[in-house]
């Protein structure tokens, strides 16, 4: 019971602050649209949201592509229908696996790093003094990192994509003899174009939602450190429980 | 000229400001003194727009910045240098891209020109040959005097000082003192200092105000406050325990 009451809390504490996160983003929208673009922020937040996801992505999604050829192998064999492995694999990964997933690394080390660095610029008033310096916060700090994120979560996505069903691929080939150029056909049959945009729509959906609750919780972050870490956590739960809510309703819109 | 009018804020349940009124005049050096915890760095944030009063409101040059919907901020801001009583720097950039964090972002200067500017502002602040450190290798005084000269870096007509000396040996205190006073009379820029350090505040200050349950209680040339006979600035001048004040 205590899990669902604190994740009832979790969700209900959101909608409260769903306006103020609307807003938030808005503002954030509107500087996107004003002068000066600020290319370098950009760009170096687009690399350290690469390097912080990317191996960690890689990794996971590989390997969970592997695993899942296991099961799936091991469950429709027992009705003879080993045959469909590829093509499911193809499936569950664009659709579901890889974007889910990137998105879930994305949340617990992109999402946490950007609400504690937010989080410390607050309490330590930087974003005070930039604001004195007659620069927007918004602008300067979470236009970039909403951007770069969105970006860079459609990008990783697509790879993702791509190393989940090679991770099937060598396990269902290797461990399980299932005939490589056959394999490769059916994946690539199975597969529409629609589906690897909506794999990337999802992608960019996610990082949507990540970048900004991530930057909205850091950025009105309370008190000295404490707050800080809250806000961390805030960040990193709010937006994984976010995101799986928000993968369900694309799913219902995007097939 | 800043005119701060009846100005009211509650922060959480503490009624901070209760009515502060004051007059800031162009060119001169106005000393804010007070206890720890009396308000002073809320007042100071009133003054660039940080916070929102609840009541009242701030006239700078005759401007409302409060209520006045045409006016941007940023542009009123750019008048101003804050120096912030934990420094503020910002610990992702160097300590030359912190001083010259303005002038890369509103005159769009190269590199090069910045880097001699930072240079100048830094030897006046008494330190040289750090620029290519990050805050976090600095000690507690040297960070102050890094964001004392990002505060001068634009050469602003109105600069606030959150305890310009607080941490700071008695001879780099005088040195920023000092410094206080030559760009008070050499730019004739408008001072507001927050200070606990009396002497301090006996040499630079031509004006000093004493903030005490939310409003400005005494305010004088800084003979008069010298020679004080109320009671509550008196116990505070001569820091004695027992008196008037209650803690
Ligand atoms: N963000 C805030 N939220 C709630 N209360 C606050 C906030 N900032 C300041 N206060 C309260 O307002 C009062 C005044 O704080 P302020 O920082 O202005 O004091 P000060 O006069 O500058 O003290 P010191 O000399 O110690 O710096 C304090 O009681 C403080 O607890
Ligand atoms: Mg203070």
């Amino acid at each position: 019971m205590f899990i669902f009451e604190w994740i009832g809390k979790k969700i209900l504490n959101f909608l409260n602050n769903f306006g103020l996160i609307t807003r938030f983003f808005l503002t954030a929208l509107k500087w996107l649209f004003r002068k000066p673009f600020r290319w370098k922020i950009l760009v170096e937040q687009m690399v350290k949201v690469g390097v912080e996801t990317l191996p960690v992505a890689l990794i996971t999604s590989g390997f969970t592509g592997m695993i899942f050829v296991v099961q799936l192998y091991l469950a429709l064999k027992s009705f003879g229908l080993e045959a469909a492995v590829p093509a499911g694999l193809a499936l569950a990964v664009i659709r579901e696996l890889a974007p889910v997933l990137a998105g879930l690394v994305m949340a617990g080390r992109v999402g946490a790093a950007m609400a504690a660095e937010l989080g410390s610029m607050r309490v330590t008033s930087q974003i005070d003094a930039l604001k004195t310096m007659a620069v927007d916060p918004i602008h300067y700090l979470v236009t970039p990192r909403i951007f770069a994120t969105v970006v860079m979560m459609t990008a990783i996505t697509t790879i993702t994509d791509f190393t989940g069903i090679f991770g099937g691929y060598v396990v269902g080939t290797v461990a399980f003899d299932l005939n490589p150029y056959q394999f490769y056909q059916d994946v690539i049959n199975i597969l529409e174009p629609w589906d690897i945009i909506s794999s990337m729509i999802k992608g960019a959906v996610f990082g949507f939602f990540i970048s900004t609750i991530s930057c909205y919780m850091g950025f009105n972050s309370k008190g000295g450190a404490e707050g800080v870490g809250e806000a961390t956590t805030n960040a990193v739960v709010t937006s994984m429980i976010v995101l799986l809510i928000v993968d369900y309703l694309l799913n219902l819109i995007l097939w | 000229m800043i005119e701060i009018i009846d100005l009211h804020k509650k922060l959480g349940e503490n009624d901070v400001l209760t009515g502060v009124n004051l007059s800031i005049k162009k060119g001169e050096t106005l000393t804010i003194m007070g206890q720890s915890g009396c308000g002073k760095s809320v007042l100071l944030k009133h003054l660039v727009g940080i916070l929102k009063p609840d009541k009242g409101t701030i006239k700078i040059d005759g401007i409302d910045i409060v209520n006045d919907k045409r006016i941007r901020l940023s542009d009123i801001r750019k008048k101003f240098g804050v120096l912030f009583q934990n420094s503020a720097l910002f610990d992702s950039m160097t300590v030359w891209e912190n001083i010259g964090f303005m002038l890369k972002e509103h005159k769009k200067l190269p590199d090069s020109k910045i880097k001699k500017i930072v240079t100048e502002k830094l030897a006046l602040v008494g330190l040289k040959d750090i620029e290519d450190k990050s805050p976090h290798e600095l000690s507690g005084g040297m960070q102050k005097r890094v964001a004392l000269a990002r505060a001068i870096s634009m050469e602003p007509e109105i600069v606030l000082y959150d305890e310009p000396t607080t941490g700071l040996d008695p001879i780099m205190a005088e040195i920023i003192n000092e410094l206080i006073i030559s760009l008070s009379k050499k730019l004739s820029i408008t001072s507001v200092v927050v200070t606990h350090d009396i002497r301090s505040a006996y040499e630079i200050s031509d004006r000093i105000a004493f903030l005490y349950g939310g409003k400005i209680t005494q305010l004088g040339l800084k003979e008069d406050i010298k020679h004080t006979t109320d009671p509550k600035l008196r116990q505070f001048l001569d820091g004695s325990a027992t008196g008037p004040i209650k803690l």
